[in-house]
């Protein structure tokens, strides 16, 4: 039986490993500030928003994107900047919650994968979904990094769109105070992600740990659905129970990682954790540096207050820009840590190489599908 | 050395009332467990290919309930102990297959020893459909690694896939305003069978060639969907007889089509070589090769 709490994949028994070789993302173009949405709830709710999450704004669509066309150009953006042609893609692994194409309908079948991978000319890549709340992306990432390991691909990209603004816009109408279940829906924004994953050759930097778990205890703490009379979805949120739960268990678990990969907290360089509130990020370090007596050598990454919570796309949203403002150098060690609905919590620890931290990661030119 | 996928497990509506996906894939996964002998704490990880829910449910993955449900740790991490992961895939008809596929990566690399895939669905209800045209069913099956002493060369793989991509029209489902409120819409047109076949054909192919394996040494094929008109030209294209074909006696069982088929088909030969072939939406066809334990 294996003796970590989390499912790692971690040693070195396997033929190949693999490397983060590209990431891309994509934001709509209109901003939403805080105030904008807060102005706009129906009820008078006497919630200082931006002072209780951190969050000064989120970047919203208006029509203009939806789940599918942030995804692609994300994904497009993602070739772009690493110079990789989208016909060498063994696999294309869509991992969004929301799967809007047209506005708001949501595609069922056929995959949002495969629909990708068709607009960017991944031509005999295999595709499919995950779906995994805020933890997609990074549970997509530990997937394909399995399957690069064990060589059934040599590369594939991990791709997301998150069209679930109109979740805030729904929960406008809704919430009626601090209690309300419905708060964390004002949190939410949009954007594209793409991570691009390949074979890495010997001694290069690379993915030295990815590892998850699911605490499905607390497993209905955050549920979102379909109503039949509004637009778009509806998320339940008890977000005191859940940041309860996470604080409690994100010290042992990335002990664990920590003692896998046979490292100290303080040698791991930047920690990007999913971004819900900058607060709650704040206090779940300062948690995690107390219980483990050391610290990372930078502070978490906060990327919440420009962009808001765009669910399985955080990581790589924050991830660029750090590498965009040059905040990380060649052999450092980057720990990503997902927290999503049901309970999942995952770990993927990775060292950035100079072939990532060489791309241009200016932004992007606008890239439409 | 390989992945034995073992105990199909098949549960279909009993109580109108009460035939939520949730409970459905609860309890396929409950009776394939104990089928198994195997205790749910001993699970590593639940993979569900589902996709028609209550309300569809966008999160938390269904995984995650089922494994809370059929009390796979879902406690909080402790010392000496290990824990379970879930999440979902969606792939269509195709689902169960890339869940076997993801489930073989990680028993191969050693990160889990045991899996259950489940894959239910159901009308989501809640207004949000009229005329729903799957059957509410849900299915489980159990992996796990055989190593070379017990298991020779068995198990599953390679997987191989083909995409015939047509943006969904020889079949599509999506859930989106009409007449002002949010309605779940399928179409199936006429054309469905024949393109699905082709993908399955194509990918069965490419995987029976990467073996080494001609059709003609393949003592069972098992397919997903049951569907009779995509049964009949796969054995076309497959050039084998329907009969040697095995699908789901349900042709309404959806995302659970290929656990049906296995559970219907009943025992596997022992030392038999078996390919499961199925085609969902894209259109995607995936094929692997199931070499029965001796």
């Amino acid at each position: 039986m294996p003796n970590h709490w989390l499912m790692t994949e971690a040693d070195s028994r396997a033929p190949y490993r693999s490397r983060i070789a590209g990431a891309g993302r994509h934001l709509p173009v209109t901003h939403l500030t805080t105030d904008e949405l807060m102005a706009s709830t129906r009820h008078r709710t006497h919630i200082d928003l931006e002072r209780l999450t951190g969050i000064h704004e989120r970047r919203v669509s208006v029509g203009d994107e939806d789940s599918y066309t942030l995804a692609t150009s994300a994904a497009l953006d993602c070739l772009r900047r690493s110079g990789r042609p989208a016909d060498t893609l063994d696999v294309v692994i869509n991992c969004s919650i929301s799967k809007c194409r047209k506005g708001f309908i949501h595609w069922i079948e056929p995959t949002m994968s495969i629909a990708v991978a068709g607009e960017i000319g991944a031509t005999k890549a295999m595709t499919f979904d995950l779906s995994n709340a805020c933890a997609g992306m990074l549970s997509g990432v530990t997937v394909l990094n399995n399957m690069i390991r064990q060589g059934v691909v040599e590369r594939g990209l991990v791709v997301s769109g998150e069209y679930i603004s109109q979740l805030g816009r729904n929960a406008a109408r809704h919430v009626r105070n601090i209690l309300s279940r419905e708060l964390a829906s004002l949190t939410l924004g949009d954007a594209g992600a793409a991570l691009l994953l390949e074979r890495a050759p010997e001694r290069a930097g690379g993915i030295r740990l990815a590892g998850f778990t699911t605490l499905a205890g607390h497993s209905r703490l955050c549920v979102g659905y379909t109503v039949a009379g509004e637009p778009e979805a509806r998320m339940f949120t008890k977000a005191r129970a859940i940041h309860k739960a996470a604080t409690a268990a994100i010290p042992p678990l990335l002990q664990e990682v920590l003692d896998t990969v046979g490292i100290g907290l303080g040698e791991v360089d930047h920690v990007i954790t999913h971004q819900t509130s900058a607060r709650a990020i704040r206090k779940g370090m300062a948690h995690v540096t107390a219980v483990l007596g050391d610290a990372p050598r930078h502070e978490a990454v906060i990327s919440v207050d420009r962009y808001g919570n765009t669910a399985s796309t955080t990581h790589t949203v924050a991830l660029i820009d750090e590498l965009a403002a040059g905040r990380i150098q060649p052999g450092e060690t980057i720990a990503l840590i997902a927290l999503a609905s049901g309970l999942e919590i995952g770990v993927v620890l990775f060292t950035a190489d100079e072939q990532l931290l060489e791309q241009s990661w200016a932004p992007s030119p606008r890239t439409q599908p | 050395m390989g992945t034995i996928a073992s105990h199909p497990t098949l549960t279909g509506r009993r109580w109108p009332a009460r035939h939520r996906a949730l409970r459905l894939a609860v309890r396929a996964a409950d009776a394939c467990l104990d089928a198994a002998g195997c205790p749910p704490g001993d699970l590593d990880l639940v993979v569900n290919a589902g996709l028609y829910r209550d309300r569809n449910l966008a999160e938390p993955a269904l995984a995650a309930l089922v494994q809370d449900d059929i009390g796979a740790h879902p406690e909080d991490p402790h010392p000496g102990g290990h824990g379970t992961f879930s999440f979902d895939v969606a792939n269509g008809v195709c689902g169960v297959l890339t869940a076997l596929q993801v489930v073989d990566g990680f028993l191969r690399s050693g990160a889990i020893r045991r899996a259950l895939v489940v894959a239910s669905d159901t009308d989501p209800g809640h207004g949000l459909t009229e005329r729903f045209p799957f059957a509410a069913a849900g299915g489980a099956l159990m992996c796990r690694w055989a190593d070379g002493d017990t298991g020779g060369d068995s198990g599953l793989g390679p997987f191989r896939w083909t995409n015939l991509p047509d943006g969904g029209e020889s079949f599509r489902a999506t859930l989106g305003p009409r007449n002002g409120r949010n309605r779940l819409t399928i179409s199936v047109p006429s054309t469905m069978d024949t393109v699905f076949a082709a993908a399955a054909g194509r990918a069965a192919r490419d995987c029976l060639t990467s073996a080494g394996v001609t059709p003609a040494e393949v003592d069972l094929v098992v397919a997903a969907p049951a569907r009779p008109g995509f049964t009949a030209r796969l054995a076309t294209e497959l050039d084998l007889p329907a009969a040697r074909i095995a699908v789901a006696r349900d042709v309404r069982i959806h995302t659970p089509a290929l656990i049906a088929a296995l559970r219907d088909a009943g025992p596997l030969a022992p030392g038999s070589t078996v390919l499961l072939v199925a085609a969902g939406a894209g259109v995607t066809g995936g094929a692997t090769l199931y070499r029965v334990p001796a």
